[in-house]
């Protein structure tokens, strides 16, 4: 049934949703911007400056990358370094994740053990635990493990994922038996049965979740403040940012180059990977 | 061994590496929160012999906690103004996005990107974004102002005080608008994730729904708030458990936007417990007096069979004029507890400000505190949201 939409309509449609669109996204626009403009400009919001040369000569007056060369090889905020230091953890943790929750997700997917339905009840409330309460005494076990300022520290405590467990457990539900009865009466152990149908066929929901835990690692500021002590060479994004922020609180292209070490990588991914955010949101918290 | 029992040990082997992940890192820990929340652990405490060193007070944090602290029940109501902000406005804010986005629209993808991507980017550097547009004298939204100002050339003296000293301290500096505005800057940035479940959720509407309302000529209200509506109350129960919790446990973005510091300073006064009580019973006292007068009424106009159709709305609007005008009569008992409190420190903030100080076993009490209201809220929560289907 096709009706002609009123051209009104139309209107009160699309202007609400272009400046939602521009009022959300103009600050990060901004923020490129001043990264890239040589200091003591951005304040001056000229974008284009003026002049008799050409279009290119004029812009280069004014933008460059010297910022972030200068916030990438700083002695005391090397953000090359935290940058680094954020990709090591993020992928570490959400790689780990992804194999271990599978391992589960399919245990708890397909098998029958003793003590399934208690377990599951005992995971599920502890979901509603406010990360809070778990963070003195990891930190406490941390120290005692003597992982502090390591990856350990950074990495290991998060590995227990819940989401991700059920995420999995989710998808793998609907594999269909007839598969793993095949695989079965081919003679393969539960390790080839892991190998051959478990993970390839869960890979779409294995990046969700892989994309999903790497974007709360990289931004995870409350946990990698506390397990880093200042001088630690594993500092990340977040934290040399807010460290950077104390110091330098002036140099606002300084501090906008700094900002887009974190911000550019994760908006790339995204815009990437959409379709698998999306879809991990939908299936994890519409179902679950 | 017989297949059910290799099966059993299969998925214990597999789910071997998460379980002891969880139990050592998820479960003791939650155990030992509470241990730890009887006693008096600080920096002092040898981290190695915790439990040795730890002297064992019982439930006096608990007590201390809710008898001596005036700054832990002022970030409490902090909290609350927070999630009355943020709560109301983000699901507004997702479900008019996803009403909108659901519409036939070129660029529905450009869109739906647009807003997400707020969503996926660190607190902390969305904070400090918005910290540079606050900013007094050079920021973003100071300059827009001033310029607006000077082009409609109005005398500075017809702008009122509050202006004046919002633009000199910016909009992050001034104790009444830095909640408010950390709240709008998250409301911006989370809208995008309720509205993807918004929208997959209206998508799962069938369409003949509309079709059959139209032909009964209903309007575009109508439809909105008898098919879209309920079908998208599961997701609104959703958002206000998450949202509920997100506010207790607030923290980063109050972090980024105030330097860690929670705010600037602001003189606060609080009622004593004991004058708390009081101005609690005696508004009780109101509202249940107001509650027996409007009972009365009504019963009165049943006999006289003088019915209308506002007769529902007379015990509750009596209830809340009584409420209101009790509100602003209550009796001031006992001197009132004044301190200079911080005007952003909501609970999760201050729950790391006392874990900063290094009083963990304070601390953990306060977490299990916060925990028991998140549990309180989101379990009144989905009972209203029963009741109502």
């Amino acid at each position: 049934m096709e009706t002609r939409r009123h051209p009104l309509v139309t209107l009160a449609i699309y202007v609400p949703l272009v400046t939602l669109a521009l009022l959300m996204l103009s600050p990060f626009a901004w923020m490129l911007l001043a990264a890239l403009m040589k200091q003591g400009n951005a304040l001056k919001f000229v974008f284009i400056p003026g002049g008799d040369a050409s279009l290119a000569d004029r812009l280069a007056t004014l933008y460059s990358f010297s910022n972030f060369e200068a916030v990438a090889t700083n002695q005391d905020f090397p953000f090359g370094r935290f940058f680094f230091n954020s990709l090591m953890v993020a992928t570490s943790c959400a790689g780990l994740v992804v194999l271990i929750c599978t391992m589960g997700g399919y245990a708890f997917a397909k098998k029958d053990f003793p003590g399934k339905d208690l377990m599951f009840r005992v995971l599920l409330t502890s979901m509603l635990v406010p990360g809070m309460i778990y963070m003195i005494p990891q930190l406490t076990l941390v120290i005692q493990l003597g992982w502090i300022n390591s990856l350990a520290g950074l990495v290991v405590p998060h590995l227990a994922s819940v989401f991700g467990l059920f995420l999995m457990r989710q998808y793998i539900e609907t594999i269909p038996d007839s598969l793993f009865e095949a695989a079965r009466m081919d003679g393969a152990n539960e390790l080839q049965i892991l190998r051959h149908v478990v993970f390839p066929l869960s890979v779409p929901v294995m990046i969700t979740l892989f994309l999903l835990t790497f974007l709360f690692q990289w931004s995870n500021f409350l946990w990698q403040l506390v397990v880093n002590t200042p001088d630690s060479p594993l500092r990340t994004l977040p934290v040399g940012l807010a460290l950077f922020k104390g110091q330098y609180s002036t140099n606002w292209e300084l501090m906008m180059a700094g900002a887009c070490f974190s911000v550019l990588p994760i908006a790339a991914l995204f815009l990437a990977a959409q379709k698998f955010f999306i879809e991990g949101l939908t299936q994890g918290a519409v179902k679950g | 061994m017989s297949k059910q029992g290799r099966d059993a040990l299969t998925a214990y082997l597999l789910l071997a590496p998460f379980l002891l992940l969880f139990v050592v890192f998820l479960g003791y820990p939650v155990i030992y929160s509470g241990w730890m929340s009887m006693g008096k652990v600080t920096l002092t405490t040898d981290w190695y012999r915790v439990f040795q060193d730890m002297s064992y007070c019982g439930l006096d944090n608990y007590r201390k906690l809710f008898t001596s602290d005036p700054e832990f029940w002022w970030s409490l109501l902090l909290t609350l103004g927070y999630a009355a902000l943020t709560i109301p406005l983000g699901i507004g804010l997702s479900l008019a996005l996803a009403l909108l986005l659901s519409n036939r629209i070129r660029a529905v993808g450009f869109f739906r990107s647009a807003f997400f991507l707020p969503n996926v980017l660190d607190p902390l550097v969305v904070g400090v974004l918005w910290v540079f547009i606050c900013a007094p004298q050079y920021g973003l939204l100071d300059l827009g102002v001033r310029w607006a100002l000077t082009a409609s050339h109005v005398p500075p003296h017809w702008l009122p005080a509050w202006l004046h000293r919002v633009m000199q301290f910016g909009l992050l500096g001034t104790p009444a608008s830095v909640l408010p505005t950390i709240a709008l800057a998250m409301v911006l940035k989370g809208a995008g994730f309720g509205m993807i479940l918004f929208l997959t959720a209206i998508q799962n509407i069938p369409g003949d729904l509309y079709e059959a309302a139209d032909l009964d000529g209903a309007s575009a209200w109508d439809k909105l708030v008898h098919i879209t509506l309920p079908f998208v109350k599961p997701i609104i129960l959703f958002m206000l458990i998450t949202g509920v919790t997100g506010s207790l446990n607030a923290f980063t973005e109050i972090y980024a936007m105030t330097g860690g510091e929670g705010g600037p300073a602001t003189e606060v006064s609080l009622p004593t417990a004991q004058g708390f009580i009081h101005v609690a019973a005696w508004m009780a006292a109101w509202v249940a007096g107001a509650g027996i007068l409007g009972l009365f009424v009504r019963w009165v106009k049943e006999l006289t069979g003088n019915k209308s159709d506002l007769d529902r709305w007379i015990l509750p609007v009596t209830m809340l004029a009584a409420l209101v005008f009790a509100a602003f009569n209550a009796p001031q008992v006992g001197t009132p507890v004044r301190f200079t409190g911080r005007a952003a420190s909501v609970s999760g903030f201050y729950l790391f400000k006392t874990f900063e100080r290094g009083d963990y076993g304070y601390a953990a009490a306060i977490a299990f505190v916060l925990m028991g209201v998140a549990l309180l809220i989101s379990a009144l929560n989905m009972r209203l949201m029963r009741q109502s289907d």
